[in-house]
């Protein structure tokens, strides 16, 4: 069974002579967090707009839950909820009237989902407030909720926490990890801001003009972000009595039955391999692993680095 | 049927359908007046029928298509200003069936006002008394040129809405509601099977007595050449591209 | 043109009628297909579909029911999920963390049993194997605690006590540890009797864990304990004056083998807390942690009386 929620093939959009989304190929893994990273105007919302059918493609393909979109509207975005950019609701009505609207167009997956939605995202049920009195930040949580009122397997958010405070982007947050592990959702979220997704997604998408510049899973990322020395040798503990009783290195860890790191990145390494060798350790190799993930994406996005 | 429902659902609390319905009433109420105030030998209000013609001149010559005209422009044009398009489009609701909701939107605002101003009138030729022909039969004379206005006008007025899903703002639809009943002003026979408010006005003699009376003094007792067949067919014609196109144009739009 | 206009007005009210019944089969077929292909995908094993309906959809109910199971449904499969993962977290620490003072300790007793070192080292070496066994064993005693809590496993005997006594007496044992530590110490505990329905083992290990925490890793030299007790709850809260721990460590120093140096110093096994919180927990209670950073750290503790 193929497991990819969305993927994109060659996906391409010119506005006229301008290219804002360049050969692009996504691959949403079902049950994921796919953070989308990219500065203001680096294409995330064309693509995530292309997804949704909301504008034509130039070139390439888009497949959702492992078919074409197109044609199959009514049967696929029932299944998605979505919000790109501000969400646009009816001001002269209620936030829950406004939720009705579309609960009614859409249909609901059970008889009480506005009070549900509204409940999760924080807003009051009975409430005389307007939309157009709204605060941004309640005008964006109207917009999850809206996301959310069908319980759809899929959710595009385009910047969901744009406008919030910082507790609320913490709730925010909070709760789409949530939906992802309790509830089993596919994500596929935007952010211009690094540690945002760093601590949401768990696969990441780099994209800056229109480019898709890597695509990587965020384990392995974080992985690079540590700082260690990694350490291969043929005697494990050999190697950590000569560590700790002539280096006096007490921070290290062991991977698997020849290789370990050492967290202090200091250490003479020329020294330690000398006094390996002395105690007829052969010494694999050594290197000295340090990344930060601002580093990293410097280096991906050609020294720009991301917001 | 759900997305008409929710289409009524999105007025509640606006202010401009209150404003309209508040312009009708004075309207109805300023026709009412006049029948009370002329007398019942004058040949001007000496029937039944020349009040409900009175109130329904008023309504539907220059009122009715402005307000229809604007209305539709707000109800097209705000989906796109509030930004809620997006959010429909993903439901998924077709371009097509929100441009025949919208539309259907309009055609029951139409047929609301005009049995308003019906409605006005029956209570209004009660309270001015005096008519002799007050009865069943004129009563429902009167209710079908109601209904056929209602019902027509909007169908005269899809190319403006057109043109209210072509631009992206107010003031062209608005100024074309203007410039399209200039010449209706000017020489309504003439252009009768031609432009479509004047076609609507060529149906309305073959519905009662009385609305040939109207017509004829709206007029000016030209002669009409066009017969009601070619006024129908001419409007039917001009509606159904206009809708065509609509859907057309709307289909291709991208924001 | 002499067509009576009321037949015709008849005629158009029975055509709208026979319209209206057709739509309304239409979609009453086109939902019945969605249904199935729904439940097909259910049945292929994605119980994140849904069907929608609409209030006035004559297949509300069924539309409904089906949702309730597949929610059901998907929320069994990820309690599944959820648990194998946590088995195979321990797994892997238990590979990692156990590997690394294993292995050392192997260092050590191997040179002694060759004979590389002699006379004072030699005993030097085997004091700090014997260390090393220590800590070890200590470490798979808190990892074995965890997986039992972790499960849901470990029998919670509740009894009425005095709260007040209890703290008493754990503090009591403390004094020689933090003085031999060169801490200084406050505790404010009221005098009079408080009676709480608590498991006296779980609370001291609370407790324990916490005080352990402050000696280890606050690097401070002053610690507070304070009671504040009231009708509906009791409020215990523990502070140093160490070198706290920053704002981006704070939402995860409860997760398990989280440790703030991210070079993972060898002291602590990053169970404590996690051990505390489900302790806690059990407890109904709630925990939660404060901190400048430089300024020390405050643990807080909430007990409610009627458990």
């Amino acid at each position: 069974m193929c497991s990819y929620v969305i993927e994109t093939k060659q996906l391409i959009k010119k506005y006229g002579e301008q290219t804002a989304v360049n050969a692009v190929n996504i691959h949403v893994e079902k049950g994921r967090i796919y953070g989308l990273l990219g500065r203001n105007g680096a294409g995330k919302t064309t693509i995530m707009k292309m997804i949704l059918g909301l504008t034509p493609v130039t070139s390439g393909e888009v497949d959702v839950f492992g078919q074409n979109i197109k044609g199959r509207e009514k049967r696929v975005y029932p299944r998605i909820g979505a919000i790109i950019e501000t969400p646009g609701f009816y001001p002269n009505l209620t936030g829950r009237e406004n939720l009705e609207i579309f609960a009614r167009l859409r249909g609901t997956a059970a008889p009480n989902a506005v009070k549900n939605a509204l409940d999760i995202v924080g807003l009051p049920y009975r409430d005389k407030k307007l939309f157009s009195k709204y605060s941004l930040g309640m005008k964006q949580r109207l917009g999850i909720a809206n996301a959310i009122l069908h319980d759809p397997e899929l959710l595009i958010l385009d910047e969901p926490t744009n406008g919030l405070d910082p507790i609320g982007i913490a709730e925010v947050r909070d709760f789409i990890k949530d939906l992802s592990t309790e509830h089993g959702k596919t994500i596929l979220i935007s952010s211009h801001i690094l540690s945002e997704i760093a601590l949401l997604a768990d696969d990441i998408g780099i994209i800056d003009h229109g480019v898709l510049l890597e695509e990587n899973g965020m384990e392995a990322l974080k992985r690079k972000n540590s700082k260690y020395i990694l350490l291969q040798v043929s005697d494990i503990p050999k190697t950590s009595l000569v560590l700790e009783r002539q280096f006096g290195v007490t921070d290290y860890s062991v991977q698997d039955d020849h290789s370990l790191r050492i967290y202090n990145t200091s250490l003479d390494m020329a020294a330690v391999n000398k006094a390996l060798v002395v105690q007829d350790v052969a010494v694999i190799s050594s290197q000295l692993c340090n990344d930060t993930l601002e580093d990293y994406f410097k280096k991906i996005t050609g020294g720009e680095g991301i917001a | 049927m759900t997305i008409i429902f929710t289409e009524i659902l999105k007025w509640k609390r606006n202010k401009t359908v209150w404003g309209i319905s508040i312009l009708t009433a004075i309207l109805g109420v300023f026709a009412v007046e006049r029948a009370c105030s002329i007398s019942r030998s004058n040949p001007l209000m000496d029937s039944f029928g020349d009040l409900y013609t009175l109130a329904f001149k008023n309504l539907t010559s220059l009122f009715l298509p402005i307000v229809l005209g604007m209305f539709a422009t707000t109800l097209f044009f705000d989906e796109q200003k509030n930004d809620t398009l997006k959010g429909l489009l993903i439901i998924p609701v077709s371009k097509a069936q929100l441009y025949f909701s919208k539309i259907a939107v309009v055609i029951l605002m139409s047929l609301g006002l005009c049995l308003f101003t019906f409605v006005i009138c029956i209570v209004g030729g009660l309270i001015a008394g005096g008519f002799t022909d007050l009865n069943t039969e004129t009563i429902l004379q009167a209710g079908l040129l109601f209904l056929a206005g209602g019902a027509l006008i909007p169908v005269a007025m899809l190319p403006i809405i057109f043109l209210a899903t072509l631009s992206k703002g107010y003031i062209l639809p608005i100024g074309a509601v203007l410039l399209y009943l200039v010449p209706v002003v000017l020489a309504p026979s003439q252009l009768m099977g031609l432009h479509p408010l004047a076609s609507v006005m060529g149906i309305y003699p073959h519905i009662s007595p009385a609305a040939i009376e109207m017509v004829n003094s709206w007029t000016g007792n030209a002669v009409i050449t066009a017969s009601p067949m070619t006024c129908s067919v001419s409007l039917l014609a001009i509606g159904i591209i206009s809708t065509i196109v609509s859907v057309i144009v709307l289909q291709k739009k991208t924001f | 043109m002499n067509l009576n206009p009321f037949l015709l007005i008849a005629l158009c009210t029975a055509l709208l009628a026979v319209l209206f019944f057709i739509t309304k089969l239409r979609r009453v077929r086109g939902q019945l297909s969605i249904i199935e292909e729904a439940l097909e995908d259910i049945k292929s094993g994605n119980p994140n579909r849904r069907v929608l309906a609409r209030k006035s959809d004559m297949t509300k109910r069924i539309c409904y029911a089906i949702n309730e199971i597949a929610v059901k449904n998907q929320s069994q499969l990820i309690q599944q999920k959820q648990s194998e993962q946590a088995y195979k977290r321990l797994m892997t620490s238990l590979s990692h963390d156990v590997k690394t003072p294993l292995a050392s300790l192997f260092g050590y007793l191997d040179a002694v049993e060759n004979g590389l070192v002699a006379g004072e080292e030699k005993e030097a070496y085997i004091h700090v194997a014997v260390e090393k066994a220590c800590h070890l064993k200590h470490f798979v005693e808190a990892l074995f605690e965890w997986v039992k809590l972790d499960a849901k496993e470990q029998i919670f005997h509740f009894e009425l006590c005095d709260f007040n006594e209890l703290i008493r007496n754990i503090v009591a044992e403390w004094v020689p540890t933090l003085e031999r530590n060169h801490f200084e110490y406050d505790f404010d505990i009221p005098e009079d009797e408080y009676f709480l329905r608590i498991d006296p083992h779980s609370y001291t290990r609370i407790l324990n864990n916490l005080f352990q925490n402050v000696l280890m890793h606050s690097g401070g030299n002053k610690l507070i304990l304070k009671l504040l007790e009231n009708e509906q709850q009791v409020e215990i809260i523990i502070s140093d004056n160490g070198k706290g721990i920053s704002s981006s460590d704070i939402p995860h120093i409860f997760e398990r083998m989280y440790q703030c140096d991210s070079s993972r110093s060898a002291r602590g096994n990053g169970l404590g807390l996690s051990i505390t919180t489900e302790l806690v927990n059990a407890h109904n209670g709630k925990i939660k942690a404060d901190s400048n950073p430089g300024m020390g750290a405050t643990f807080t503790i909430l007990f409610p009386k009627a458990l």
